[in-house]
């Protein structure tokens, strides 16, 4: 044998070997078993974390509907074409690199090129090795300008003395000839960025269906940047021509679609804004958990103001989620889930939103010496039989479709002087004035019977605490003569309040006002979902006590301290009207929680019987029916013939500071009910700025009742 | 004892090759795949090579493996041929690693560690060797450090540094003074450790990983700029946002990930998002698609087929009829053992990332090919075997 035998020691090098061999495969086993049995789920969340992404979609909103199944704030589809960047990502193309190339320049040098997309694109399939002018007969200023921006852009990187060249641009010569050219040679294999691809695919559909393009190359690049696994949506709020222009034109090219959000209409628009409020869109991001982190939000709506707002939960209804799976540059791969979100519940209310069409043409009835003044005031309707509220409008009001779309024309309502988002109806708090004498008058006659037949001369000087104290008459020199409270109330004479008051003190008026809900908290917003907590929120202001003489004949007359609400003000009408039921004001007919369910009925609910006699209650609402159609009462023009109408004026005067001088003011009121017998509507009326009660608001009163009894039927209308 | 005839080859050997090139394939394919519509090629290209490896596997194993010794020096010639031939090609990646003429690439690097592992058992094995001669020692240091530089070059620091194990267990084989091994084996370990720790504490540049320390050295030469992020990112617990730190977190997520069962054949979404990157995924990174799609249970199967490969190479080495045959399967175990490992715990952040595809497995033609014609070596030598 001519093989050397090996020396015993080889033998051992092989064993260990083999040793080492196996205890290396060994320690791979024990290390892998680490992995992926025991740290598994630690990996397994590192890669959800990294590749899976949860998008929040929205819920088709509820509907609002008026009393009569009118749709006041509608949900509508807002169809938008979307470009779906991850689609985008692979092609190379001229076309897209010379358009950001322009779309660069265009940003810096902030002149519109007015790209001619066509012309582009045959001059890069014809001669694309010569430049391509973008921008010509630049003046001596804008060549300045941009040389300025040329250098900043090309300015060297720190550690470097060389400028950094732009592909497409000539780097020694930014201006030729007053003109900028591009070297679209230089474009024709540069590497394409997904927001150039993304761009030229808008300019292709924007060329094929005559849109106008919208979106710049700066909001690409954001939504790519920002939103990466969402679609990009380069036009919303499509009309009918534009989808079938786009379906006729678009739809075969690659990476578009046309897909539809859920978008708010309100079709009364201005007439009931106020009371209906907005949505817009919705910008806080809630997340659960670290688990249910929600990363993308596609714009939900949620309701910032009015009933929008306060019944947001009910109408927003419960989002969906799709739960997509990103690649590793973060863009949409595949989705893996999707919970469908379900529609919200629907509001019914108690609004005819006739009614309320009514009510804003009334208050904005221009009057002789008006001149087109703005209007500030508020109209509040009530059913005095169970508390309805028919409608609710303030003056001056805004459009909420416009203020959900512009942001300017939110800006411009943030500032604007009249306020005209202030919803006065309801949140509008003002001395009641003179209409506040039909609670002193009740009280007086509940206090003290004598007051049926008691007599007090009207008469100029009248002290109280050693101060004059006037009648409205005493300033047209004349005064009311003797009188009895009846009459006292038909004329409004303070003189007669001011006696009375001194009478019977302060706190029978104060118990009086308190309970017929003045300085209390309505509740017309209740929580619908739970049941009712009686609230004993302040709302407005009732002084509990007078400091002084003065205070109290000021209290009598709806004057001083005193504030209520034109709300508060139409309840105190309708508790008069119904013989001294106090109804909690129902706005909310009947509600869902979701829909196609059955409508919930919201009942109404009576917060008092108020304990007065029906003798007195008789005394005053005759005296308030003389108010209106006695030839003698301050509101004669608010007369109409057929229907008999029970009211009381009230002009509050406050004082107003501008431009230090201080100037004389009147808050004209009016409370009315009607018709005299069964009565089915008790109204409160206030504008600022008015000249009285009679003057400002009985014309806009009768106005209003002539087109109401009109629309019901009573004056032989429609029904 | 007697040489057995050419019906005497290691079925257990045949049936594992074959089944980890059928893995190979299937996993290949997987590695690539994006959707129906985008499934990728190169798993076609890998059967192809598979089955012209598995031609030269045969082709080799009929022959004769005596014969190389007297051919060992003219293979080893063409082998540092090659490799110097590699320079006159354009640069790939910044390295000069391959030959190309008319489509056709190979890697010259992975023939040339056969080439040396059969010229130093050629020559350790020679009958008159003196294996305690200093001459000894120092030719056969000779024999391993021409391509070791020559590779070393390219740059392919990895393909070099793996053939140390193999021809250290071949010279401690063959018996070669044991001091002035251990002396050499000692400097170059020593070495090693300053070279990292210099390079942990050299000066960051502007990529590199933010560290706390406050001594900084002057930059490390000779070594390329990534070769050097890779070992800081194995040095550091902090992984890095630099490539390398991505992709050791990335192999070591897609394998956490896949659990005790994994996520199903082509549902391996580390892969198939890209988080692995896609150009190492079918190559340096195979086990991790196989582990994350198939999970421990997968992963199991493979090291079992590995350490059965590894096991069949060092009974066919403890069984061969002479020394040479002895020493050049003892040093291809070696070689393919140091594939695996090196592969497996660097995709489980044991190790620092490396090149080293994963023999049988990683797409690659000159590797597949090379390692197939290594273990045709091995059927060769078993044929001709020690019968009991």
């Amino acid at each position: 044998m001519k093989v050397r035998h090996h020396k015993p020691s080889g033998k051992i090098v092989i064993i260990s070997t083999t040793v080492t061999v196996l205890l290396g495969f060994f320690i791979l086993l024990l290390e892998i078993s680490e992995l992926q049995v025991q740290k598994q789920d630690g990996f397994e969340r590192m890669f959800k974390n990294q590749s899976v992404r949860r998008v929040r979609i929205p819920a088709v909103r509820g509907k609002i509907f008026d009393t009569q199944n009118r749709c006041l704030a509608d949900s509508v589809p807002n169809y938008c074409i979307a470009i779906y960047t991850h689609e985008l990502r692979s092609p190379r193309s001229a076309i897209a690199n010379s358009l950001e190339l322009i779309h660069e320049i265009w940003s810096r040098i902030g002149i519109n090129p007015n790209i001619d997309y066509i012309n582009l694109k045959r001059h890069l399939s014809l001669t694309p090795n010569k430049p391509f002018r973008i921008y010509h007969d630049l003046n001596d200023e804008q060549i300045i300008h941009w040389r300025q921006q040329f250098e900043k852009w090309t300015a060297p990187p720190k550690n470097s003395f060389r400028r950094q060249r732009i592909p497409g641009l000539k780097l020694s010569y930014p201006v030729e000839d007053r003109s900028i050219f591009i070297q679209t040679s230089e474009l024709l294999s540069k590497r394409t960025s997904t927001a150039a691809n993304t761009l030229e695919l808008i300019y292709e559909i924007s060329s094929r269906t005559n849109l106008k393009r919208t979106t710049t190359l700066q909001e690409i690049k954001n939504h790519i940047y920002a939103r990466r696994p969402l679609p990009l949506i380069a036009w919303n709020n499509l009309k009918m021509d534009s989808i079938l222009q786009w379906a006729d034109s678009c739809s075969s090219l690659r990476g578009t679609d046309i897909i539809c959000y859920p978008d708010r209409n309100y079709t009364d628009g201005k007439h009931i804004a106020h009371l209906l409020g907005y949505t817009l869109k919705n910008q806080n991001i809630e997340n659960f958990s670290d688990i249910w982190k929600i990363h993308y939000d596609v714009s939900g709506l949620s309701g910032e103001k009015g009933l929008e707002g306060i019944y947001n939960d009910i109408l927003s209804g419960t989002p969906g989620y799709q739960i997509l799976q990103v690649d590793a540059a973060g863009f949409h791969n595949r989705e893996l889930q999707i919970t469908k979100p379900i529609a919200g519940g629907d509001i019914k209310l108690t609004i005819d939103s006739e009614i309320q069409k009514i009510c804003n043409d009334a208050l904005n009835f221009q009057q002789p010496g008006e001149k087109n003044k703005i209007v500030k005031g508020a109209v509040v309707i009530l059913d005095p039989n169970n508390g309805d509220v028919l409608a609710l409008a303030s003056s001056p009001t805004f459009d909420p479709n416009k203020y959900m779309k512009s942001s300017k024309y939110r800006q411009e309502m943030m500032v604007d002087p009249h306020s005209s988002t202030f919803q006065r109806a309801v949140f509008g708090q003002y001395p009641p004035g003179s209409t506040f004498k039909t609670i002193t008058s009740l009280a007086a006659l509940k206090e003290d019977e004598g007051f049926y037949d008691y007599q007090y001369n009207c008469l100029m000087g009248y002290k109280v605490s050693g101060r004059i104290m006037r009648c409205w008459i005493h300033s047209q020199g004349a005064t009311h003569g003797l009188l009895n409270l009846e009459n006292a109330l038909m004329c409004s004479c303070n003189i007669y309040m001011y006696e009375t008051a001194q009478k019977i003190g302060y706190e029978p008026i104060y118990s009086m006002a308190r309970q017929f809900g003045i300085g209390q908290y309505a509740g017309l917003f209740p929580k619908l979902n739970e049941q009712y907590i009686h609230q004993k929120l302040k709302y407005g202001n009732l002084p509990e006590s007078a400091n002084n003489a003065i205070d109290l004949c000021n209290l009598s007359i709806g004057q001083g301290q005193i504030l209520t609400s034109p709300l508060q003000m139409a309840m105190v009408t309708a508790a008069i009207a119904n013989d001294g039921k106090l109804f909690r004001p129902r706005l909310i007919k009947e509600f869902r929680n979701l829909p196609n369910e059955k409508f919930i009925k919201n009942p109404t609910y009576l917060i008092r019987d108020i304990d007065i006699d029906l003798k007195s209650l008789e005394l005053v609402k005759s005296a308030m029916k003389k108010v209106v159609m006695n030839q003698n009462g301050t509101a004669t023009k608010a007369n109409i013939k057929k229907i008999e109408i029970a009211g009381k004026t009230g002009s509050a005067q406050y004082k107003k500071k501008i431009d230090d001088k201080i100037t004389n003011h009147v808050y004209a009121w009016m409370i009315s009910f009607a018709p005299y017998e069964n009565p089915k509507y008790a109204i409160a009326m206030i504008i600022e700025d008015g000249v009285s009660g009679g003057q400002t608001i009985a014309p806009r009163l009768s106005k209003l009742y002539k087109d109401l009894f009109k629309y019901d039927g009573s004056l032989g209308g429609r029904k | 004892m007697k040489t057995s005839g050419k019906n005497n080859m290691d079925w257990i050997l045949h049936l594992t090759i074959l089944f980890l090139l059928i893995t190979s394939v299937v996993f290949v394919y997987s590695a690539q795949f994006q959707s129906i519509n985008e499934t990728g090629s190169i798993w076609l290209k890998q059967l192809i090579y598979a089955g012209i490896g598995i031609i030269f596997y045969f082709v080799t194993a009929l022959f004769n493996y005596r014969k190389l010794i007297r051919w060992s020096g003219w293979i080893y010639s063409l082998a540092l041929f090659l490799l110097i031939l590699v320079f006159l090609f354009p640069e790939v990646n910044g390295a000069h690693r391959w030959i190309s003429v008319k489509g056709l690439t190979i890697q010259p690097s992975e023939f040339s560690k056969l080439a040396v592992i059969i010229m130093l058992s050629a020559f350790a094995s020679a009958p008159d060797r003196d294996p305690d001669a200093k001459k000894t020692f120092f030719t056969s240091l000779l024999i391993i450090i021409f391509p070791l530089v020559l590779i070393i070059i390219e740059p392919d620091l990895s393909s070099a540094l793996i053939l140390l194990p193999a021809t250290l267990t071949i010279l401690l084989y063959a018996g070669i003074q044991r001091k002035l091994l251990t002396i050499t084996s000692g400097l170059l370990l020593v070495f090693t450790v300053l070279i990292c720790l210099w390079i942990k504490y050299e000066t960051p540049n502007q990529k590199s990983i933010s560290t706390s320390q406050t001594i900084f050295l002057p930059e490390f030469p000779m070594m390329e700029s990534y070769q050097k992020e890779r070992i800081k990112v194995f040095l550091s617990d902090e992984y890095a946002s630099s490539d390398s730190g991505w992709n050791k977190l990335q192999a070591q997520v897609a394998v956490g990930s896949g659990g005790l069962r994994g996520k199903g054949y082509l549902e391996g979404t580390q892969n198939m998002l890209g988080f692995l990157p896609r150009t190492v995924a079918p190559t340096d990174f195979i086990f991790c698609v196989i582990a994350e799609e198939t999970g421990f249970i997968g992963s199991l199967i493979i090291l079992f087929l590995y350490t059965i490969l590894i096991a069949r190479c060092l009974r066919t080495s403890w069984r061969a009829i002479d020394e040479f045959g002895r020493m050049m399967a003892l040093g291809l175990s070696v070689l393919f053992f140091s594939h695996i490992f090196v592969n497996i715990a660097m995709t489980i952040g044991l190790l620092p990332i490396t090149g080293l595809p994963l023999p049988l497995m990683s797409y690659g033609g000159s590797f597949i090919i090379s390692t197939l014609l290594g273990l045709g070596l091995i059927q060769s030598i078993y044929q001709r075997r020690e019968l009991r």
